[in-house]
């Protein structure tokens, strides 16, 4: 997989490019908009790390120039410039996503990992939250590569979040997911599956975090 | 209440003219008494001749007649009094009444003598006429002497008073409503200028209209709308340089949280680990800190885009926030949640300002309260007002310091907490630009901890209007 990253502070770029190939990426670093504008007519990558603020050429425009070529190269925008108003406008200029800076560098590894499934034709079905991992060809959960063992209903309930990872489940949207299964599934039952899943995931940095008056959500561990 | 110009030119106007009304009220009841006196007179003079005209010497006596007309002239609804006499020029009686009193000049060229005169205690004008008779032996002419009480004399010098008083009353109400419609037209630029300035919004750096300011305003717009523009340049100056220094910390932190994340990986350094969690924390909080700089300097410039949005919306944007902040709240054991009350509305609001403001109120709740609290999150509604309440059961903060709390860098907790000590000044700041209100309370059900509750107003109420108020 061949990175490039586009970003003016070279200190910044050599970092990013060492974490990138301690993780078996090809890395090519720029420090120059006309340059990336140019790297990217001639070379194939399968990410681009784009800094906003860039010397000669902006990234906006690079980012603009790649989108009329109908170049479709996943593109990660960096910027210092997280503002209220500002937030909104990259997506909408064609960037894939987009992280301000600071930015934790695991999220980041997560981020390109998730375009790079994306863009490879989503061929892969496999959903991640943390090192918990669904297969939805073959329904088995694993949690540092070794299988889970659930029941029937655990799992239903576990697919369900992991689909929505991030977003809240409300008990109600659980109940009718096990209603097919099992008649008797009451909301008290619910908490007990929860309950259960919560042990059974604790080693992964996969969490069930409840939202009281709300419902639970899956979410992977921060490092903060 | 500051004196209006309008009544004070009222005043110096309509003084003067009320004035010189009164003066001339004083004349014209002078001209009145002096025309009164003249009408009277003359019947006076007329029923004087009549009488006079009625003697003659025949036979060595005066023949004399009183003929009712004379008297009857002075016929009227009012009770007044006549009185005449006769008397020849020796001073002989011929007829009337005695006790009439004489004029004080006997002189025939002084005929007709008009004087005034008290008659049985009553005020009368008299006229004495003399009248040469033929035949009469003696050389004085006979005096005949006519006399009124006041009451006719009186009103109808009333009367013409009157009249030329209401008249003139009438004219100066006239004038009254001539000048409060002149003094509305002349002032109507410096009302408008005053409603211009009403009509603006608590911190507004609009300039103010120029274009039909009178001449004499001019210069006061000028001026007010030159420190409108030096001061959007400090603060717009102010705004970039933290801006700027923001963005300038933000790749030496992303550098720098690199740096560390690669130290983490390498292998068989364990006892580094410690040091470098905690350099980490470190960065994490500076990183925060910077964040809130920018976000604070943005919201003092950030103009809202108000849209209506339904109370769900409002909802969404809610809880949208709370998960992206369930974890947070996780690593902490704090139970959160949400609380949803009230009816259906449209609030006028600004769906990313809200959504930055609940993100501070519920990370300032979070990291308030200690270990294993509380932290609710309520929507209540109704027909006037969408509010967003963040309830906690921390230690909460002493009633005399609650009006601190939106103060940049204020600490209620002081020690041991990792806050910005911006996040409530940065929702200060945003609740102001979306025109509601931001409240500190004391917790719903009693207990330690803190109330925070944001109103946001249907279109057209609250204090949107409060320039107008």
């Amino acid at each position: 997989m061949r990175i490039l990253v586009v970003e003016d502070n070279a200190e910044l770029a050599q970092w990013l490019g060492r974490t990138l190939r301690a993780e078996k990426y090809t890395v090519d670093c720029i420090a120059d908009g006309m340059d990336a504008d140019f790297a990217l007519r001639s070379e194939k990558y399968n990410l681009v790390i784009l800094d906003l603020a860039l010397p000669r050429m902006d990234g906006r425009e690079i980012l603009r120039r790649m989108r009329t070529r109908q170049d479709a190269t996943p593109v990660l925008v960096l910027t210092a410039n997280n503002t209220i108003q500002s937030r909104v406008s990259e997506l909408d200029e064609g960037a894939d996503d987009y992280m301000a800076k600071p930015f934790e560098i695991e999220e980041l590894e997560a981020r390109i990992r998730m375009l790079l499934r994306r863009s490879s034709g989503q061929a892969n079905p496999q959903l991640a939250c943390g090192d918990l991992t669904y297969n939805t060809n073959t329904r088995e959960f694993q949690v540092a590569r070794q299988v889970l063992a659930l029941t029937p209903r655990e799992r239903a309930v576990l697919e369900l979040l992991m689909r929505k990872t991030g977003t809240t489940v409300t008990k109600p949207a659980i109940a009718q997911s096990l209603f097919s299964m099992d008649e008797d599934s009451s909301i008290d039952a619910i908490e007990i599956y929860v309950h259960r899943l919560r042990k059974k995931i604790e080693s992964s940095s996969a969490r069930i975090i409840t939202l009281r008056g709300l419902g639970y959500l899956l979410r992977q561990e921060d490092h903060a | 209440m500051h004196s209006s110009l309008q009544r004070q030119l009222l005043a110096w106007v309509l003084l003067p003219v009320a004035a010189a009304v009164a003066v001339d009220a004083r004349l014209t009841y002078e001209s009145s008494v002096e025309t009164a006196s003249i009408v009277q007179d003359r019947l006076l003079l007329g029923s004087a001749r009549m009488i006079a005209q009625q003697i003659s010497f025949e036979d060595g006596t005066f023949q004399h007649q009183i003929p009712p007309a004379a008297l009857e002239l002075f016929q009227s609804e009012l009770p007044d009094r006549i009185f005449y006499r006769v008397t020849t020029g020796t001073g002989q009686l011929l007829s009337g009444y005695t006790d009439l009193p004489l004029p004080a000049r006997q002189s025939p060229s002084a005929s007709p003598h008009f004087f005034g005169a008290t008659m049985r205690g009553e005020p009368v004008r008299v006229v004495a006429f003399f009248q040469s008779v033929v035949g009469n032996p003696s050389a004085l002419p006979v005096v005949v002497e006519i006399a009124q009480t006041a009451l006719a004399h009186d009103q109808l010098s009333k009367k013409l008073w009157l009249s030329a008083v209401a008249q003139q009353l009438l004219i100066l109400a006239l004038t009254t409503i001539f000048i409060l419609f002149g003094l509305h037209q002349g002032l109507r630029p410096l009302i408008r200028l005053r409603d211009d300035v009403r009509a603006r919004k608590e911190g507004s750096l609009q300039p103010l209209q120029t274009d039909r300011i009178p001449a004499e305003l001019t210069p006061l717009v000028d001026s007010f709308n030159d420190y409108i523009q030096r001061l959007e340049n400090h603060t717009n100056l102010r705004s970039s340089f933290i801006q700027n220094a923001a963005h300038q910390l933000r790749t030496p932190l992303a550098v720098l949280n690199t740096q560390i994340s690669d130290a983490m990986r390498a292998p068989g350094k364990a006892e580094a680990e410690v040091p470098l969690l905690a350099a980490r924390r470190t960065l994490q909080q500076t990183t925060r800190l910077v964040n809130q700089f920018l976000t604070l300097s943005a919201a003092e410039a950030y103009v809202a885009v108000m849209m209506p949005t339904t109370t769900q919306s409002c909802c969404d944007v809610v809880q949208k926030v709370l998960e992206d902040m369930a974890f947070q709240a996780h690593q902490k054991q704090i139970d959160l949640g949400f609380e949803r009350t009230g009816v259906d509305t449209l609030v006028s609001i600004d769906p990313a300002a809200l959504r930055e403001i609940t993100v501070n109120l519920i990370d300032n709740a979070v990291r308030y309260t200690q270990v294993g609290g509380v932290v609710t999150v309520r929507v209540e509604s109704s027909a006037e007002k969408v509010s967003l309440a963040v309830e906690d059961n921390g230690p909460g903060v002493a009633e005399h310091n609650r009006s601190r709390l939106f103060e940049r860098f204020y600490r209620a907790g002081e020690t041991g907490t990792s806050g910005s000590g911006l996040g409530l000044a940065i929702v200060k700041e945003l609740v102001f630009q979306c025109a509601g209100t931001v409240k500190v309370l004391a917790p719903q059900h009693g207990g330690t901890g803190l109330l925070l509750r944001v109103d946001f107003f249907t279109t057209g109420r609250g204090p949107a209007n409060r320039a107008v108020a």
